[in-house]
């Protein structure tokens, strides 16, 4: 008897505004543990305006993703947007700097962790023990990934509780013992701490606090009501996000001042001593006694630890997914999204891309790895923008179920307000970034020329085009839902061509990466022959229905040639099922004239029936078109 | 097509670096009338003023 099993439910719709909030929350939220001091090395006291301006842009780009993503819930992000407003070679270009803002996430993200993590072992928080430390991490989680991993939504809800929890307790605290309004207003020397050069920097590089706004949009295809919750999710990150990044650097500077050293620069603790660790040097600058402010130290150090070990997963589990998201496109070459025969995942991507993390961090400058990421997401960001206007302009009639505010019309069309002003912050942000650090612009424009070369050479190289969306096709299940089973037989005889349907039927049925596929592909010997005879051209037929079946299945899809009498093949079918203990059998149906023909072998099969039988008819096979499709399964 | 795409491409950068040449000008207190925004514009009008004609003549 067959064995039923619960399908997997990863990709149903499931996730509220609930789970949105918190996923969004948890990637956001983490930023703020490195984000905090790069930005104050730059803005100095400024760094609390810095965040609010940067965190304006933020919510234009979190309103404009919120109505593309219901627009398009698709994961992809600014690349999917890209991919609709424009053309394939834009999409390319998003994703391609999405690609960079995952990999500078692994390796910032990595290389704070130490830092946290010195609470308990101080020779972490130094070079060449935070280095040393962070490319370790990486190595490990990416052999984790590449061993394939789930993200935990329960652990994501939990965490993010615990962080919003922690920086509210945090801030309380510090408004309570430490908040100063003319401390905040001391620390500020207009035009020489911070410079205005240096205060744009800060503007931009105070933008790597806010990403991950990409994880909503990722999650769309799991969205439940996307067109309800994914603007409350986005609307709440928005707000909570948004409150307490004002808050913080606030209550920071306030425990950590700008003063004047002898040769006469401006600088906080928050921008130098602590400039790897900013939110334990809140905890240390909070005027607490020893004994409060050491448990403070270790909750926040573990917390920490932990929520940017997260980080790093998420950001191989952002590589892992755009790698299979961009080879669907056909935009990356199949070398560099090859699949682990066993796991299942791209797994020499997962290796280059943690690879070059690890070489991004090797110097330990996390200036350098700041403005890495402002580039990547500034561009991300800027064409998602200039997409959703795009959208507005070219699909000016569709009726969507969420806008984003604040429209004009002009041109024909309701121009989105946000989508403009986000779209010259983070463009102008991009500009400061590149034009105020030689070495980001050379590594960026490097990453970015590199990647459309590459794009380019592949493309021509296939034979595609360059701007049209080519897709990889993979054929639909007919049908199949909500049981899977053990091991399947795939049934073909001689006489009648190979179908796809046939395959990806049994792939559905045998979804989880354990169950085997094996194609019982059989060879009618006539009687007037020995069984033995020497038949290459009909050999050769039955084993290329094998290797088909293979290349849309890979590695676990097994399959024999098995000669059978005339009338025998039903028989062959059962016996081999038996065998092999499939749990089910997939046949095609014939049809003849148009009409379905029940011949001998599906009546065999059907009367032996060893197990379930799944029977696909597939209009391909047919001369005459067959107006539905559908499956017919038999209890065995 | 791809001679147009060429001059798109090309605008394009020029407008990049005409806003690069004239970010870095002012960051290091270039006035109005220095070298750095007079060819700052100069990259910027060129770029700007070449898609505006690929566009006219698509139109």
């Amino acid at each position: 008897m067959a064995q039923r099993i619960p399908r997997d439910e990863s990709l149903s719709r499931v996730h509220g505004v609930g789970a949105l909030f918190s996923a969004a929350y948890g990637n956001v939220g983490s930023s703020i543990y490195y984000a905090l001091g790069v930005t104050a090395a730059f803005a100095l006291g400024l760094t609390p305006v810095a965040f609010v301006i940067s965190g304006l842009i933020f919510a234009a780009t979190a309103a404009t993703y919120a109505e593309a993503t219901v627009m398009y819930p698709e994961a992809g992000g600014s690349s999917s947007f890209a991919r609709h407003a424009f053309n394939e070679m834009v999409s390319f270009i998003a994703a391609w700097g999405q690609m960079l803002n995952y990999t500078i996430t692994v390796a910032i993200s990595a290389f704070f962790v130490p830092h946290y993590l010195a609470v308990f072992w101080p020779w972490l928080g130094s070079s060449p023990g935070d280095v040393v430390g962070g490319a370790v991490l990486i190595v490990g989680l990416a052999l984790i990934n590449i061993r394939g991993t789930e993200e935990s939504a329960k652990l994501n809800l939990i965490l993010a509780v615990a962080d919003l929890a922690t920086q509210v307790v945090l801030v309380g605290i510090g408004l309570a013992l430490v908040f100063s309004p003319q401390v905040l207003v001391d620390n500020i020397h207009l035009g020489v701490a911070p410079t205005w050069s240096d205060f744009a920097l800060g503007i931009a590089v105070g933008m790597i606090a806010y990403t991950g706004i990409e994880t909503i949009s990722n999650m769309a295809e799991e969205a439940k009501d996307a067109a309800r919750t994914i603007p409350r999710s986005v609307g709440l990150t928005v707000v909570a996000v948004l409150g307490l990044y004002l808050l913080i650097p606030i209550v920071a500077l306030s425990a950590m001042p700008v003063t004047e050293n002898a040769a006469g620069h401006f600088t906080t603790a928050l921008g130098s001593t602590f400039a790897d660790d900013p939110i334990l040097g809140i905890v240390e600058n909070l005027g607490l006694s020893s004994v409060p402010t050491e448990i403070l130290r270790y909750y926040v150090g573990v917390l920490a630890a932990v929520i940017l070990l997260i980080a790093t997963n998420a950001g191989l589990i952002g590589v892992s997914r755009l790698t299979y998201s961009m080879g669907q496109h056909r935009q990356l070459p199949e070398a560099l999204r090859q699949v682990h025969p066993k796991y299942r995942t791209p797994y020499i991507a997962i290796l280059i891309f943690a690879a070059i993390a690890i070489v991004t961090l090797l110097p330990g400058k996390t200036d350098f790895l700041a403005t890495m990421y402002s580039f990547g997401a500034m561009l991300s960001f800027t064409i998602a923008h200039v997409a959703l206007i795009q959208l507005r302009r070219k699909q000016r009639d569709v009726e969507r179920t969420w806008k984003a505010p604040l429209n004009i019309r002009a041109f024909g069309f309701d121009v989105p307000l946000v989508a403009v002003f986000g779209g010259l912050g983070t463009f102008g942000a991009w500009i400061v970034v590149m034009a105020l650090n030689p070495r980001t612009l050379i590594v960026g424009t490097g990453w970015m020329v590199l990647g459309v070369v590459v794009y380019v050479l592949y493309r021509r190289n296939q034979k595609l085009p360059l701007t049209e969306t080519v897709k990889v096709v993979t054929p639909e299940p007919l049908g199949v839902e909500e049981v899977e089973y053990r091991s399947v037989l795939v049934g073909f005889e001689d006489d009648e061509s190979f179908s796809p349907e046939m395959v990806a039927t049994a792939i559905k049925l045998a979804s989880k990466r354990r169950r085997g596929i094996h194609v019982h592909s059989m060879l009618t010997v006539p009687t007037n022959l020995p069984l033995d005879a020497e038949m290459p051209e009909q050999e050769e037929a039955a084993q290329r229905m094998i290797e088909e079946a293979r290349l849309i299945g890979g590695q676990r899809v097994t399959g024999h040639v098995a000669r059978v009498r005339p009338g025998q093949a039903g028989y062959s079918i059962s016996e081999e099922a038996e065998l092999i203990k499939a749990a089910a059998i997939v046949i095609g149906l014939r049809y003849r004239a148009g009409v379905p023909l029940y011949d001998k072998t599906l009546q065999t099969v059907l009367g032996e029936r060893p197990c379930r039988v799944i029977v696909v008819s597939d209009p391909t096979s047919s001369p005459v078109a067959v107006p539905t499709e559908a499956v017919v399964e038999v209890t065995g | 097509m791809i001679y147009k795409q060429a001059v798109r491409v090309f605008s394009a950068v020029f407008v990049l670096i005409g806003l690069l040449v004239l970010v870095v000008t002012l960051a290091n207190g270039g006035g109005p009338a220095s070298v750095g925004v007079l060819m700052g514009v100069a990259f910027l009008a060129v770029g700007v003023g070449r898609l505006w004609v690929g566009a006219r003549m698509e139109r």
